[in-house]
C-alpha cells in the first residue's frame, strides 16, 4: 500500500463567479521510504497539489472537483477542517519554499519547534527533543533561543525542517525547499535531506522546477505540465530517455546548453493553461500531430522502460503502464 | 536598551524647547493686552498700568521676556492661575491625573475590544460577521462624541437611573473606603464607554487589516502544516504579530487623548484637563491655557517615546541581533 496516492485529481480555484482550473488531472503515488520528485514549470499546478495534499487549500476558494487523495489508505479528499487538524503533521509534514516568511518572526526557533513536538508527542521531554531535532538538522543548540531574523537562509531552512521532523512524519512534502537559497546552501540542504531520509526511513515528495535537484535526490520522478501529470517513472530512465516531448524540451532547457546560434535552449511559446481539450503541450510541441489537439492521450509505456508518458508518439509500443 | 532610551530623550529635548518657544510666541499673537485683561474694566491711572507692566516684566524686549519665561519653565514655574488661585503646574498636573483615570481604562478597554473584534472579523473577511463588526465599529467612530454622550446620559442616567449623569464622585453623602472606589467606578462607566466607543474603531480597523494580512503569511501555513488548530495559530502566531501596529495607534491615541477628551469631560462634568481647558478659555486664564498647551505637547512627545519603547520590546527584530555561528555541515 502506498503512503500517498493521488488519483486523477482535479482542482479549481473559485473567484467570484469565475473559476480557474489549477489541476486538470494529476496522478501520483509515494511508497513508504521512497523519494519522489514532482517537476514542473511555474503555473503547472505543483504547488496547488502540495497544498491540497495537506488540506491547506485557501478556504472557500480552492476546491477539489474530481479524483481523490488518500494518505496511508485513508481517503482524505473531502476531510473536514477539524479532521484535517487532527491528521496534519503525522503522517505527513511539509516544508515550504521561503524559509524566512515561513517562520514566525516574533517567536523563538525553539518555541516553534516545541509546538510541533508537543502536538505530536504528548509525553515527550520537549526541551530534550528540541535539542535532538536541532542536532538532527545540524543546527547549534543555541539556535533554540534565536529569532528567525538572526539566522542565515540555510539555517532557517534547517529550522523549518526541524519543525517538520518534530511531527515524526512518515512522508515529508518539500515544496521547492532550496529555491530561495544560494547554490552552496542548496547543496547542503539536499545532502541533509538525503541523510535524514536514510536515518529516519522517511519518504519524501520533493517538489521542484529544478531537474538537477530532483535527479540528485529522488528515486522516481513525476513531470507535470499545465495541470496534468504527463510523464512518470524511474528517475534515471526518465531523464536519460524521456518519452514526452515536453520532458525532452525541459531536459534540454535544464542543461544550460547553448544551441548552434549560441543562445540558451528554451521552450518556444508560453506555458499552457489547465483545462481545454487535447494535449496541453500541443501548441508548443515540435512533434505535434492533428489528433493531439483533439484527444488527450492515455499513458503509454515504451518497451523495456521503467516509466510512462501521456503522448501519442508512444502509441506504437502499447504496453500500458500503471502510474 | 539604555542607549535607545537615551537617544530618544536626547531628541525629545529640542522638540520640547521648540514647543515652549512656539507657545510663548503664539500668546503674543493674541489680540488684546494682558494687563487690561488683568486689571479689568476699571479705569486705571496710567502710572498704575505702567507699574503692573513693569511688575510682570512686560516692558522688557521680547527676547528678554522669552528668556525669563524659559528660565521659569526650567524651574518648574509655569505661572499662577488667578482664576483658580493655584500655581499652573500644580493645577495642570492635578487635572491631568484625573483625565488619566478616565483615559487609561478607556484605552485599555478599546484596545482589548478592538483586537478581539479584529480576531473575530478577519478570519471571516468579506462575510456578514466581518461586515457587521467593521460597520458597527465605524459607526461608533463616526457618531459625534457630544451627541453619543448625551444619549448615554439620557438613557442610563435620566431614564434608567443606573448611573450618575455627571461628576467623578458623589458630593453629597460621600462614601468612604471601598465604597468610595465603587462610587468612583460608578461615575466612570458612562464617560469611559463614550471614549471607548470612539477609539475601538481605530484599534479594530488597524488590527483587522493586520490580521487579514498575516493570515496570508507563510508561517500560518507552517503552523497549520505541523498540526496546530486554527484557533492556536490565530492566538499564538497571528495575535503577537498583529499587536505591533496596534501598539502604534494606541500610543498615538494616548498622546492626543490627554486633551482630546474635552467634549466628553464637558458633557459628564469630569474634572479633568479638558474641563480645565474649557473653563480657562471662558475666564481668559492665559497662563493655564499656555500650561495646558505645553503639557499636552510634552505628553505627545512622551507618549511617542513610550510607544517606540513598547514597539521595540514586542518586536525582536528591532532589539535582537545575536547571530549564531554557522552550522557545522
Amino acid at each position: 500500500m502506498s503512503l500517498l496516492a493521488v488519483d486523477r485529481l482535479r482542482l479549481v480555484y473559485d473567484s467570484g463567479r469565475a473559476s480557474t482550473v489549477a489541476i486538470e488531472e494529476a496522478t501520483l503515488s509515494v511508497a513508504e521510504g521512497e523519494a519522489v520528485g514532482l517537476v514542473g514549470e511555474s503555473g503547472s499546478g505543483k504547488s496547488s497539489l502540495a497544498r491540497a495534499l495537506l488540506g491547506l487549500l485557501p478556504a472557500g476558494t480552492g476546491r477539489i472537483t474530481d479524483g481523490s487523495i488518500s494518505i496511508a489508505g485513508r481517503d482524505v479528499t473531502r476531510l473536514s477542517r477539524r479532521d484535517w487538524e487532527k491528521l496534519r503533521g503525522r503522517p505527513m509534514a511539509m516544508v515550504f519554499q521561503d524559509p524566512l516568511s515561513s517562520l514566525n518572526p516574533v517567536m523563538r526557533i525553539g518555541t516553534q519547534i516545541g509546538e510541533s513536538v508537543r502536538r505530536h508527542d504528548h509525553d515527550a521531554d520537549v526541551a530534550k527533543r528540541i535539542g535532538e531535532l536541532l542536532d538532527l538538522v545540524r543546527l547549534p543548540a543555541a539556535c533554540a533561543g534565536s529569532y528567525p531574523h538572526e539566522l542565515s537562509g540555510g539555517m532557517r531552512q534547517r529550522a523549518l525542517l526541524a519543525i517538520a521532523l518534530g511531527c515524526r512524519p512518515a512522508l515529508l512534502v518539500a515544496d521547492e525547499p532550496t529555491t530561495a537559497l544560494d547554490v552552496t546552501t542548496q547543496a547542503e540542504i539536499l545532502t541533509l535531506l538525503r541523510e535524514l531520509r536514510g536515518r529516519l526511513g522517511m519518504a519524501m515528495l520533493l517538489i521542484s522546477h529544478d531537474l538537477g535537484v530532483v535527479a540528485d535526490a529522488c528515486d522516481r520522478v513525476v513531470i507535470m505540465y499545465a495541470g496534468r501529470t504527463v510523464e512518470w517513472g524511474n528517475t534515471a530512465d526518465t531523464f536519460t530517455r524521456p518519452g514526452h516531448p515536453y520532458a525532452s524540451a525541459l531536459l534540454a532547457a535544464g542543461q544550460v546548453l547553448r544551441n548552434a546560434q549560441g543562445l540558451f535552449v528554451t521552450i518556444e511559446g508560453e506555458v499552457g493553461r489547465a483545462g481545454g481539450v487535447g494535449c496541453p503541450f500541443a501548441p508548443r510541441c515540435p512533434q505535434v500531430m492533428p489528433r493531439c489537439h483533439i484527444e488527450m492521450p492515455p499513458a503509454f509505456s515504451a518497451e523495456g522502460r521503467a516509466h510512462a508518458a501521456r503522448c501519442w508518439l508512444l502509441e506504437d509500443q502499447p504496453s500500458r503502464a500503471a502510474p | 536598551m539604555l542607549r535607545f532610551l537615551l537617544m530618544r530623550l536626547l531628541w525629545a529635548a529640542p522638540i520640547v524647547l521648540a514647543i515652549a518657544v512656539l507657545g510663548f510666541l503664539l500668546l503674543h499673537l493674541v489680540r488684546g493686552d494682558p494687563v487690561t485683561a488683568l486689571i479689568g474694566d476699571f479705569p486705571a491711572p496710567p502710572e498704575y498700568v505702567a507699574r503692573v507692566r513693569a511688575d510682570f516684566g512686560l516692558d522688557q524686549p521680547l527676547g528678554t521676556q522669552l528668556w525669563l519665561y524659559l528660565v521659569n519653565l526650567a524651574h518648574g514655574n509655569l505661572g499662577f492661575s488667578f482664576a483658580n488661585r493655584l500655581p499652573v503646574l500644580t493645577l495642570v498636573l492635578d487635572r491631568a491625573r484625573i483625565t488619566l483615570l478616565l483615559m487609561i481604562p478607556a484605552l485599555v478597554a478599546a484596545s482589548t475590544l478592538g483586537v478581539a473584534m479584529a480576531l473575530a472579523a478577519a478570519p471571516r473577511a468579506g462575510s456578514g460577521t466581518d461586515a457587521t463588526i467593521t460597520g458597527l465599529s465605524l459607526l461608533g467612530h463616526a457618531v459625534p462624541v457630544f451627541w453619543l454622550a448625551q444619549l448615554l446620559v439620557m438613557a442610563f442616567a435620566v431614564q434608567l437611573h443606573w448611573m450618575p449623569a455627571s461628576g467623578m464622585i458623589s458630593l453629597r453623602n460621600a462614601p468612604t473606603g471601598w465604597g468610595a472606589v465603587m462610587d468612583f467606578l460608578w461615575h466612570l462607566v458612562l464617560p469611559m464607554t463614550c471614549i471607548t466607543i470612539y477609539y475601538v474603531a481605530v484599534v479594530a480597523r488597524v488590527a483587522r487589516a493586520a490580521v487579514v494580512e498575516l493570515l496570508h503569511k507563510d508561517f500560518v501555513l507552517t503552523g497549520m502544516a505541523k498540526g496546530l488548530t486554527r484557533r492556536r495559530v490565530l492566538w499564538r502566531h497571528i495575535l503577537p504579530n498583529a499587536l505591533i501596529p496596534v501598539v502604534t495607534v494606541v500610543g498615538y491615541s494616548f498622546g492626543s487623548s490627554l486633551t482630546g477628551a474635552i467634549l466628553t469631560e464637558t458633557v459628564f462634568a469630569w474634572p479633568g484637563l479638558g474641563s480645565l481647558f474649557v473653563s480657562s478659555i471662558a475666564s481668559r486664564d492665559y497662563p493655564v491655557m499656555q500650561g495646558i498647551f505645553l503639557f499636552s505637547a510634552v505628553a505627545v512627545v512622551v507618549a511617542n517615546i513610550l510607544t517606540d519603547f513598547v514597539y521595540w520590546l514586542v518586536d525582536p527584530r528591532l532589539h535582537r541581533n545575536r547571530r549564531v555561528g554557522a552550522a557545522n555541515a
